[in-house]
């Protein structure tokens, strides 16, 4: 039987409301949460001076009982403050997110790549470390000014289609 | 943000070798020259020159020259994702200022069957051609493209090695305008590992599109695999 895919079209952010308005058997296990410092890397990401004081979530998606993707994020703990303690097993961060701090990213840009996984990363979508997934990274945005998060989404590799149109102009 | 000008004129001269202007073994002029043609300091031409040296792209002898040494790699990457408003990939190409060749594999008339019902939904037969996009002479995209036959007539006797499926098509009446998408990973088929160059189930980047034409009309469904190595994948989405 073929494996459940999502696709995920140009206004959706939220990857667990698609899953539950297309009744879709999944939910998300956290792996890990907390506060860090932001090292050169996410710095230059989210547009923040070293050491910024970053809010992260690590969580994998499971689809049918299998582990399809490992989701992180990181934003400026400031603008999230309290969120660390939340339980987001099962459930839509954005959703919590805008519930809790009233913020809602309005805007997402995001790149597309195929690489080879880690050795972490095979084992938790249990494929082989020669098999390529998919890399999904970028941010989000409130005002389209200045990053509001940071987001890795390693998948195996038929997990996300995207649906897009053009139209001449 | 602009690179650094030694990083441009490092650019400009792997483009001069990779259009051809500049062949393997041909002496580059000289720093002075260039440091005059392009209003920088010489300084800055020879940090350009000696990274290219690190690079193995020219090699440098005492008392004689700069000279090529190899050919270098592709580095500008083609668009995919919503960003681009261009339908035909031979212009992406060539708008990234490379070279955009294409070769046809097959081209045949077929019956409408299976899969293909759901878009052909009133024609009994289509024209599959299935095309490779060469970058700079390296292969970059297998294309499997399929119109509907009660539209398009002749396409046998059509260059579309040398001419655009585009330029075809508006010939018939039918001007690509909209065009509806999926991207999605998938290896590339076995049979092409070999003309793409590259092993046996490399992943791809599979793009499938449907096309329509100014009146609405179903014209086009293309499957359409991408070299990761030369493609970038960008989304924007506005959450409403």
């Amino acid at each position: 039987m073929e494996k459940t895919c999502i696709v995920r079209e140009l206004i959706d952010l939220s990857i667990s409301k698609v899953v539950g308005d297309k009744n879709i058997n999944g939910t998300t296990k956290t792996i890990e949460q907390g506060i860090k410092e932001a090292n050169y890397h996410l710095s230059r990401q989210l547009n923040v001076p070293l050491g910024t004081k970053l809010f992260y979530i690590k969580k994998v998606r499971i689809i049918d009982g299998e582990t399809r993707s490992i989701e992180t994020a990181h934003m400026v703990y400031n603008k999230v403050k309290g969120i660390e303690d939340v339980d987001f097993n099962g459930k839509s961060f954005y959703a919590i997110l805008k519930e809790k701090t009233g913020i809602q990213p309005r805007k997402c840009k995001e790149e597309i790549m195929i690489v080879e996984p880690t050795k972490e990363e095979a084992e938790m979508l249990c494929i082989p470390l020669e098999e390529e997934v998919m890399l999904i990274k970028g941010t989000t945005s409130i005002d389209e000014i200045e990053p509001f998060e940071y987001f890795e989404i390693v998948a195996e590799s038929s997990f996300y289609r995207y649906k897009g149109g053009i139209s001449a102009v | 943000m602009s690179l650094p000008i030694y990083q441009q004129l490092m650019n400009t001269i792997k483009k001069k070798i990779i259009d051809g202007e500049l062949n393997v073994g041909e002496k580059l002029e000289s720093e002075r020259s260039m440091s005059v043609r392009y209003g920088i300091n010489r300084m800055t031409v020879r940090n350009a020159i000696k990274k290219l040296e690190e690079e193995g792209i020219v090699k440098s002898i005492r008392g004689s020259g700069t000279y090529v040494q190899l050919v270098p790699q592709i580095e500008s990457q083609i668009e995919l994702g919503n960003q681009d408003r261009n339908f035909s990939l031979s212009m992406q190409i060539r708008d990234k200022g490379m070279k955009s060749s294409r070769r046809v594999l097959s081209l045949k008339k077929r019956i409408v069957e299976g899969e293909f019902k759901e878009y052909f939904t009133n024609d009994t037969l289509m024209y599959e051609l299935i095309r490779i996009a060469f970058i700079n002479d390296h292969p970059y995209a297998l294309q499997k493209t399929y119109i509907p036959c009660s539209y398009f007539e002749n396409a046998e006797r059509f260059d579309f090695e040398n001419f655009s499926l585009y330029e075809y098509m508006t010939d018939h009446g039918h001007c690509p305008s909209y065009s509806s998408s999926y991207l999605r990973i998938e290896k590339l088929p076995e049979e092409y590992a070999t003309i793409m160059n590259v092993k046996k189930d490399k992943k791809f980047f599979l793009y499938d599109y449907q096309v329509y034409d100014t009146n609405q009309n179903f014209i086009e469904y293309t499957i359409s695999y991408h070299h990761p190595q030369y493609t970038k994948c960008m989304y924007e989405r506005s959450i409403v």
